[in-house]
């Protein structure tokens, strides 16, 4: 038997031992109120009970519109229910030592399970994101919808351009401190968010950028760089992030390594770009050399992004 | 014929199986439909009529400092308006209107206003300025700045190094460098039925002022200020169909950059050969592009399936007329080949997404992309090129056209093995082939594998770990056109082309901290980059990050969190100062690390307390290894930032708001030169590191107008 026969009969004989294993395992997880019905006045049951800002600011977002039909609070539609499930049990009086059923619960500590609530979201915003969603890191890292977005408050977090970094920081940690390096975009003064240029409900880009490459977003706000350009510098059209780090440096320009140190990891031309620039090459050290203090490399060849003009090819003009 | 029998009986069972599992997974109980016309709703608090809260009051800085400001607009020492406000009025019926007036006393001021019937259309109308303010300790000798043409002082010197200079010092006066951008945005959109939706963005993005920029006249150099004065212009316009379960959607994107300082004009400070006095030096030109797409998926299919596939079509131009090749007046030179490059790029992108759940426990992701620009600019031979408006290089060249081809298919399969246990595997392919003029790779395939698992015992414990490989491999690396073409010494091989072997992994960890209400997350990461195959140029990098976030809800009225980041990127570049062997080497080894902690208290049931504090700490380290061997003084930055705010509530409609906001930056940076004559052919803008102590200090009142607030809805459920 070939060794690939052999490999196909081993998966066969897996998959049919398997299968029907994983297909008995396969119980989808189940919202804590599945099969309850539901209530019998609707979210009048549930401001019973539940009171405060906190329940109450749900009035004030768009899911609590009842002049649209698509709201949970629109016509004919389930209103609290919609969201947390059918809370008949829930509401019903609970004899003493018993433990009032529950509902399902939004956010990253809760015990609904992270499916069951991603579900209750996508049963309506499904449509809009299409397999965008299904897509993304995410939703592979099994992020649940309310672990950024509050949809009781009147203003959500993650909405709001000054405020979403800190929604988005408390998972990814490092870039936290990215931004406060000294060169980075405006980020901690609140001026630039992080969907501005990242989707987080998933794209084909990579990196989940809101355009289709890294160039195409970085053009949002430089389309200057866009060109195209006489004499082009060959990865500047190709990818941004081949020289600079978005997320902030402590380089000016938001480069990842220093010139001429930076330019020499591609360029060594006999001459000036392949000389080792060391400490004596600084203003009064024993060989100073333009090619270090201020632009270094670029104290003559400024163009680096490219040059329209026609002398240019060296990028100096 | 038994070979062929069992390659479709494997398949098949495999299929048969998971349809299996499939059926059974989702066949869930879902309870009857409610009858809901008796659901009244009338405890439902919707909002009724005009609500806004307005803010009043003063603010104090009290030192000037660009750094400060840039994107603050707190640039400058003295007292400041702090006016702001928001509001806005919403019907039961689904129309409203809301606005937002923010930082109005501030070079920082933004402004917005949104509105429609939700379901129905919306509109929306917004402003922001972000100022841009990057050094205010410069000092330049010239006139014009913020013009096209920057001239020498009366009186000026000319020298062949600034030591000769004799009128520098008397010359130099004090300068600003930085720019304003100011955004204009307008968007509707508008849903015709269920079915049908438009969307039109139109977005304005204004320039003006100025940023460095250096010129050169052959061995010398100086720092100018350029100007900075355009405008882009961004439109998004989009027709959608929404089925049942698929939809259609017809896009347009288009861009303009308009540029009113295509060249600049500046004087030669530096003695040269006649009709050098001046150089010119092209700026950015105009461009524009315009792209369609066509998107359609479908979603909610078998096995709970959905396909997505799109397609794009643009359009690059730039055909800004070209300056001469020299505006020396000594110099001859042949005519132009084309009076402009007629630049022309073709963009075209196609991508497919897949992803399916089969099973409740498997899921099932892919893509196939395709992207592609195409140069199709005008070449020619430039036979007449002068170098930095000093002398003919004598040289024709040949303006290159760089294009490329991109295939990029990745996908995805994680299982839940358990209800809290997850692995995954994925990958990625890509094929990068660079098209037009000839580089010195000219196709490269990417590979990427990777392991994932994810594990969460109980609800206050979860990682994700995450480990691969991926592999960048150049079809052949050509360091003979390197060298024919360019002039690169053979050995070389360009980072962004080179082979590369990478190895990463991540972890992310949350954890609540037993029974308190403590919760802590945890990332690290660890990314390996090996160019094995490199002899010149970048050899290896290595970045590591780390990063701590605990969360503590101290009580219902306080919240506290702390975090700490540490991030540390080494690499290692090799070159060679005789074009042979490396015989030198550069080692960079840059460490960043914060350490940040906040509370926030609701002390009493009028005053609220924020309190922030950021530590920021970078240092860089440079040495040269082999010839010119030596290290370079460390870079430092220090940051420390201090907010504070308080909140008291003097009545249920009113507050009085102060806030404190420290903040010191401390930087030692070799790169950057206090003085204008850095170099004998050097001449800077002599811009300081940053180093700034500033406070700033707000008093402002907040009113809040119109519908009940809160505290008075409160009130009047009591009585």
């Amino acid at each position: 038997m070939t060794p690939i026969r052999a490999f196909k009969r081993n998966v066969l004989a897996l998959a049919l031992i398997f299968g029907p294993v994983l297909a008995l395992a396969a119980v989808p997880a189940e919202a804590p109120n599945a099969g309850a019905p539901y209530s019998a006045k609707g979210a009048d049951t549930c401001l019973s009970c539940h009171e405060g800002p906190e329940v109450n600011d749900v009035f004030h977002t768009a899911h609590a519109q009842p002049g649209d039909a698509r709201s949970p609070f629109g016509k004919g539609q389930l209103q609290c229910e919609a969201c947390h499930g059918p809370g008949g049990n829930h509401a019903k009086r609970v004899k003493k030592g018993e433990t009032r059923p529950s509902m399902i619960r939004f956010g990253r500590d809760v015990e609904t399970p992270v499916a069951v609530q991603n579900s209750m979201c996508l049963g309506c915003h499904e449509r809009a994101q299409a397999a965008g969603w299904h897509i993304g890191p995410h939703d592979a890292n099994k992020v649940s919808c309310a672990a950024c977005h509050d949809s009781h408050q009147a203003k959500d977090a993650v909405l709001a351009r000054a405020t979403q970094p800190d929604v988005c920081f408390t998972c990814h940690v490092a870039e936290r401190g990215q931004f406060t390096k000294p060169f980075s975009h405006p980020v901690r003064q609140g001026k630039l968010g992080c969907s501005d240029c990242h989707d987080p409900h998933g794209t084909t880009a990579e990196k989940q950028l809101v355009r289709a490459t890294i160039n195409e977003t970085c053009y949002e706000c430089h389309a200057e760089k866009r060109g195209p350009l006489l004499w082009e510098h060959e990865p500047v059209a190709e990818n941004c992030d081949d020289c600079h780090a978005p997320h902030g440096s402590t380089n000016p320009g938001m480069v990842k390594l220093r010139g001429p140190l930076l330019c020499q990891s591609c360029h060594s031309q006999q001459g000036h770009p392949s000389f080792a620039y060391g400490p004596q090459s600084l203003p009064g050290g024993s060989s100073p050399a333009m090619a270090v203090p201020l632009g270094n490399c670029m104290n003559c060849h400024s163009q680096v992004h490219g040059s329209n003009h026609p002398s240019g090819s060296t990028l100096t003009r | 014929m038994e070979q062929q029998r069992r390659s479709h009986v494997l398949p098949l069972a495999v299929v048969a199986v998971l349809m299996t599992a499939g059926a059974a997974a989702h066949a869930q109980e879902t309870p009857a439909a409610p009858d809901t016309s008796a659901w009244a709703c009338s405890k439902c608090p919707f909002p009724r009529g005009y609500a806004a809260e307005a803010q009043l009051g003063g603010g104090y800085v009290d030192d000037a400092s660009a750094k400060f400001g840039d994107y603050t607009g707190l640039d400058e020492d003295g007292g400041y308006v702090v006016a702001g406000a928001e509001g806005g009025v919403a019907r039961e019926s689904g129309y409203r209107l809301d606005y937002s007036l923010q930082d109005l006393g501030l070079d920082s001021r933004s402004a917005a206003i949104e509105g429609g019937k939700q379901g129905a259309y919306e509109f929306g109308l917004s402003y922001d300025r972000v100022p841009h303010t990057i050094s205010d300790t410069g000092q330049t000798i010239f006139s014009g700045i913020g013009s096209t043409d920057l001239t020498l002082p009366a009186g000026w010197v000319r020298a062949g190094s600034t030591g000769g200079m004799t009128a520098l010092g008397t010359s130099l006066r004090n300068v600003d460098e930085g720019y304003d951008r100011d955004r204009y945005g307008v968007f509707g959109r508008f849903f015709l039925g269920d079915a049908w939706s438009v969307a039109l963005d139109y977005k304005r993005d204004e320039r003006s002022g100025t940023r460095h920029r250096y010129a050169a006249f052959g061995s010398a150099a100086m720092e100018l200020l350029r100007p900075v004065d355009d405008a882009t212009d961004r439109f998004n316009a989009s027709v959608r169909y929404q089925g049942a379960h698929w939809f259609a959607q017809l896009g347009y994107y288009g861009s303009i950059y308009d540029s009113q300082a295509e060249a600049f004009r500046f004087e030669n400070p530096f003695t040269g050969p006649a009709g050098a006095e001046s150089g010119l030096t092209a700026l950015e030109p105009d461009n524009s592009y315009n792209e369609f797409t066509l998107s359609t998926g479908w979603y909610g299919l078998p096995g709970n399936m959905s396909i997505t596939l799109s397609g794009a079509m643009g359009q690059g131009t730039q055909d800004s007329g070209f300056v001469g090749y020299t505006i020396n007046p000594n110099i001859a030179t042949d005519a132009l080949p084309f009076a402009n490059l007629d630049g022309d790029v073709s963009v075209t992108r196609a991508d497919l997404t897949v992803s399916a759940r089969p099973l409740d426990r498997l899921r099932l992701r892919g893509a196939v992309a395709y992207d592609e620009r195409e140069n199709e600019s005008r070449q020619g031979a430039f036979t007449s090129i002068v170098h930095t408006d000093l002398f003919p290089i004598g040289e024709d060249r040949i303006n290159p056209v760089y294009g490329f081809e991109r295939t990029r298919a990745y996908g995805m399969a994680d299982f839940d093995v358990y209800d809290d246990l997850s692995v995954g595997v994925g990958g990625e392919w890509r094929q990068t082939d660079r098209t037009g003029t000839r580089q010195e790779v000219t196709s490269e395939e990417l590979l990427d594998g990777y392991g994932r698992a994810q594990y969460r015992p109980t609800g206050w414990l979860g990682f994700v770990v995450k480990g691969g490989v991926e592999e960048r491999d150049p079809d052949n690396y050509d360091a003979a056109l390197g060298l024919a073409e360019f002039g690169q010494n053979p050995l070389m091989r360009k980072y962004n082309q080179a082979y590369r072997y990478r190895s990463y992994g991540e972890l992310l960890a949350d954890v609540a901290v037993g029974t308190l209400p403590v919760t802590l997350g945890m990332s690290v990461y660890y990314g390996d980059d090996s160019y094995l195959q490199s002899d010149l140029g970048l050899v290896s990098g290595l970045d590591r990050r780390f990063g701590i976030d605990l969360n503590w809800t101290v009580s219902e009225n306080i919240a506290a969190y702390a975090s700490a980041t540490h991030e540390k990127i080494d690499s290692k570049t090799k070159n060679s100062s005789v074009f042979g062997f490396p015989d030198w080497r550069g080692d960079y080894q840059d460490g960043y690390e914060t350490y940040g902690a906040g509370v926030t208290a609701q002390l009493t049931d009028r005053l609220r307390l924020n309190l922030d504090y950021t530590f920021g700490d970078g240092k860089t380290r440079q040495q040269i290894v082999g010839v010119a061997a030596g290290s370079f003084p460390a870079v430092e930055s220090r940051l420390s930032s201090f907010k504070a705010d308080m909140t008291y509530g003097f009545s249920p409609r009113a507050d009085v708001v102060l806030t404190w906001w420290f903040e010191s930056l401390e930087t030692s940076d070799w790169q950057f030169q206090s003085e204008p004559a850095v170099l004998p052919t050097l001449l800077g803008l002599g811009v300081d590191p940053y180093d700034y102590d500033v406070n700033y200090v707000t008093l402002s009142l907040r009113y809040r107008f119109g519908a009940a607030v809160p505290a008075e809805e409160a009130e009047e459920a009591s009585e």
